[in-house]
């Protein structure tokens, strides 16, 4: 499986070794660690060691903040070490390949392979050539059936634990859902195997029982004839259903003090405090909002508090409110006034990820960019009224307008609108209302910036929609290739002229995307496959080779078709069918049902429960922080 | 004022340690200035960049402050909130304004610790360090290949060359000083200087150990300048 010849160095010819290799590439900043708050640990007063692993390279994977907290969350116990690794750069890999070193972690330049436990988080499926890449270049064997004892467990969480079905010959365990709890249990059973001297099968049998860990090995698939699933058993007293993890209480789940302060430019290279979780708009193409129910918002004044210290201890000049939707919090408007009245003096800006387009407000997004009027990006998601109702988004035209309108009024000259295409029952209407739609906001945009009308722009940025586990639409199929390229088409023609501006998302990209969200186990070896012939950065169009994924599918004898064109039945076996964040199949289904009619569903905040199942199933209540909003 | 660079740090690119400035100056409660504008920034200013890679023991900035702090403050708050290969050595408060440092340093000095493997009993290696040095001294014109925005430019670096010191450390082993010139003529980055020194030598590491303001016969240090 690998062919890293691994030399025999002490610990000081290694550190000396990757001095040299680190010095060698071009961005020596990933991998030199010793960023300010990063912990190093001295590793014999400690039982278990961790290294956090994101499989994209450092200045995406620093600005993850779910990793981050786990960073700390584990650092903070004595007894515990965790560290990180990000996917080696090509020049690094090169490197490494030609003088036979393994991957090693930023903190205190270990192999991956002296560690305990490595944590993948699973973000996005075009990653995941990645992370068998850095489990080579580690030299573990990627196949679990080939790792030994003395190997340490693999682990995958984040939202591709969901559906991490492709990956389940290569993993130990996946956790589904919240973390900060769980992993405390799954590392206070690593030191009492240790302690106890556990081989792995005791230990994956004590980890069996903690909820939220699934253990792929212990589930037997059965495919039929036709590719499907026929069945999937748990074996050994596995769980039949394995349901994710939910913080009950957010006000009481763990915020570290402090955030590790990067030395180069990350892509979030601020301070992200998360305001609340969860969202329940219900949105029937999102996976995020049907993942992370309910919606539990943060205290005002424990955001506040948080803040102040974690500002303290980085010196950051930007924090972001950061959450699935931050203007739904109920206590959104007087948080940022408190925190901009506070901090505006001092030269740190508020911010947010993303602003809906019915809670805009130009004051709100001046602030936001500091005073500035850089560009501004809305998400209309589709361009008629009525396949935004399809997709449960609950946005008129007319709030659409209106918005826009106002933000040319307030100044700004270019806006960015964000669409899908290839959405359930889209037809050629809706992809000419995209046009007419950025049209539109464009002569609007002329008319009131009269006299610069040739700085005004408008830019339509376009992905395609790609159906994703546990949403509405998980039955539906993803449009083709050829069918992406035609709709492209139709809106590049539509869109040409002064003052328009199209960006689209490579379609085979999305294809790739495609298959391995909605994916099985056999997937596993054509991800071998792809790897051994060089794939790797597949999000990054640089890297992405769809030349060389299409050997792969062919050399083992599946079509990737399979897994996006079809339509699923509603009594089909999915591969995730045993892998639950708590949704109700007969609410899904019921969405479905009337995103086909293109009926609205209420937000649960309005009051009405839309019956999706969570809060029963998984024994949670939704929480507010105030404001008069009743749930 | 003037602070050291090794380490990890020595990775920092000059754009980012003025943001890692930035925030250990946020981090200390010290009340920097900003600039005016739409996008105030602090008023921190650097001497001549340091190449990606090389410690330094001479690096210095200019900071504006809101309050008058006394410089023994400066410097002991900042050391504490400084990241793992940054650290403040002096700091001088001065009301009034002065000349922005990379206008002012006109020559910069390097050290070289120089490793000769001595094979064989033979003299000959060491030796040959110091030849050439001698020789490479006495040439009316050094062309180095330089890198500029993608290209290749050969420049003659000779003229940019103020002088040079060869020590013994120990057997094998040389520390070489080089002092060279910085401003609108150009500089010698130390890189430039590898070539031309014999194959047998590796060069173990390479630090900027001076940053100098020199007036006529009158040489500096930009802090040295201010007084007392």
């Amino acid at each position: 499986m690998t062919d890293l010849t691994t030399k025999l160095y002490s610990m000081d010819e290694l550190s000396k070794e990757y001095e040299r290799l680190i010095a060698g590439v071009e961005k020596p900043g990933r991998y030199c660690g010793g960023e300010f708050n990063s912990v190093v640990k001295d590793w014999t007063e400690t039982s278990v060691r961790v290294v956090l692993a994101f499989p994209d390279i450092y200045e995406i994977g620093l600005s993850h903040q779910g990793l981050r907290l786990l960073y700390h969350l584990i650092n903070q116990e004595e007894d515990y070490v965790a560290e990180r690794v990000y996917a080696p750069a090509h020049d690094l890999e090169e490197k490494l390949q030609s003088t036979g070193l393994p991957l090693f972690s930023l903190e205190t330049r270990r192999p991956l392979s002296a560690f305990d436990l490595i944590g993948f988080t699973l973000q996005y499926e075009l990653s995941y050539t990645n992370i068998l890449n850095m489990l080579k270049l580690s030299g573990i064997p990627w196949r679990r059936a080939e790792r030994g004892e003395d190997h340490p467990l693999v682990i995958g969480g984040g939202p591709g634990s969901f559906n991490p079905e492709p990956l389940a010959d290569f993993f130990d365990l996946f956790l589904l859902g919240e973390g900060e709890e769980a992993v405390l249990e799954i590392l206070a059973l690593c030191v009492e195997a240790k302690r106890k001297s556990r081989t792995k099968m005791e230990l994956k049998r004590e980890l069996m029982k903690v909820p939220g860990v699934y253990l792929p090995e212990f589930y037997k698939v059965v495919y039929k004839q036709d590719g499907t699933v026929e069945s999937i058993t748990p074996l050994d007293g596995a769980p039949a259903r394995v349901e994710k993890r939910v913080i009950a209480d957010f006000n009481k789940a763990f915020i570290p003090d402090t955030e590790i302060v990067p030395y180069i430019e990350t892509i979030h290279d601020r301070l992200m405090l998360e305001i609340l979780r969860g969202c329940s708009r219900g949105c029937r193409f999102c996976q995020a909002g049907m993942l992370y129910r309910p919606v539990r918002e943060r205290d005002e004044q424990l955001i506040i508090d948080s803040i102040e210290k974690i500002l303290k201890h980085t010196g950051y000049e930007e924090v972001s409110l950061t959450s699935l939707s931050s203007t739904d919090h109920t206590r959104i408007r007087d948080l940022i006034g408190v925190l901009t009245d506070c901090y505006s003096p001092q030269g740190i800006n508020i911010s947010l990820p993303s602003m809906r387009i019915d809670a805009f407000s130009p004051e709100l997004a001046e602030s936001f960019q500091g005073g500035r009027k850089a560009s501004l990006t809305f998400a209309p998601e589709a361009g008629t009224d009525r396949l935004r109702r399809v997709i449960n988004k609950n946005l008129t035209h007319a709030e659409i307008i209106q918005a826009t309108r106002a933000a040319f009024e307030a100044g700004w000259q270019k806006l960015k609108l964000y669409f899908m295409i290839g959405l359930p029952t889209e037809t050629d209407e809706d992809l000419d209302g995209i046009v007419a739609l950025a049209r539109e906001i464009l002569e609007n945009g002329q008319r009131i910036h009269e006299k610069r009308r040739g700085q005004v722009r408008v830019t339509v940025s376009v992905s395609t929609f790609v159906p994703k586990a546990h949403t509405p639409f998980q039955w539906r199929p993803q449009i083709t290739v050829e069918e992406t390229l035609e709709k492209q088409e139709r809106l590049r023609a539509g869109l040409r002229g002064r003052g328009l501006q199209f960006s689209w998302h490579e379609a085979k990209t999305s294809q790739l995307e495609g298959v391995f969200s909605r994916g099985d186990r056999r997937l596993g070896r054509v991800l071998e496959q792809a790897v051994a012939l060089g794939c790797k950065f597949d999000s990054w169009d640089d890297w992405f080779n769809w030349e060389q994924w299409c050997a792969a599918f062919q050399g083992c004898g599946i079509e990737p078709e399979f897994y996006t064109a079809r339509r699923r039945f509603y009594d089909e076996v999915l591969p995730w069918s045993h892998l639950s964040p708590g949704l109700d199949l007969d609410y899904l289904i019921a969405e479905d049902q009337r995103a086909e009619k293109a009926m609205l569903t209420e937000d649960c905040r309005t009051g009405k429960c839309p019956g999706c199942g969570v809060c029963p199933s998984l024994k949670v209540t939704p929480k507010t922080a105030g404001g008069g909003v009743n749930i | 004022m003037c602070y050291q660079i090794s380490g990890p740090a020595r990775f920092i690119s000059h754009l980012d340690i003025i943001r890692t400035l930035g925030r250990a100056l946020r981090r200390a409660g010290l009340s920097i200035a900003y600039s005016q504008g739409f996008h105030p920034l602090p008023r921190l200013s650097l001497g001549p960049p340091l190449p990606l890679g090389i410690e330094s023991t001479a690096e210095y900035a200019d900071l504006v402050f809101t309050e008058a702090y006394p410089g023994e403050e400066i410097k002991s708050r900042l050391n504490t909130s400084l990241p793992l290969g940054l650290e403040v050595t002096e700091v001088k408060a001065v009301k009034e304004k002065v000349r922005s440092l990379t206008s002012a340093i006109n020559q910069l000095d390097y050290e070289y610790l120089i490793k000769i493997p001595i094979s064989k009993g033979s003299a000959g290696d060491e030796d040959s360090l110091t030849k050439c040095l001698q020789e490479l001294w006495g040439r009316e014109e050094l062309l180095a290949t330089k890198m500029k925005k993608g290209v290749e430019k050969v420049v003659d670096i000779r003229a940019l060359w103020k002088g040079y010191h060869l020590s013994n450390v120990k057997e094998g082993l040389y520390r070489l000083k080089l002092e060279v010139e910085y401003g609108p003529a150009g500089t010698i980055r130390p890189e430039d200087l590898l070539p031309f020194l014999p194959s047998a030598c590796t060069v173990e590491r390479i630090r900027r150990v001076g940053a100098w303001i020199v007036r006529g016969d009158h040489k500096k240090t930009p802090l040295g300048i201010l007084g007392t």
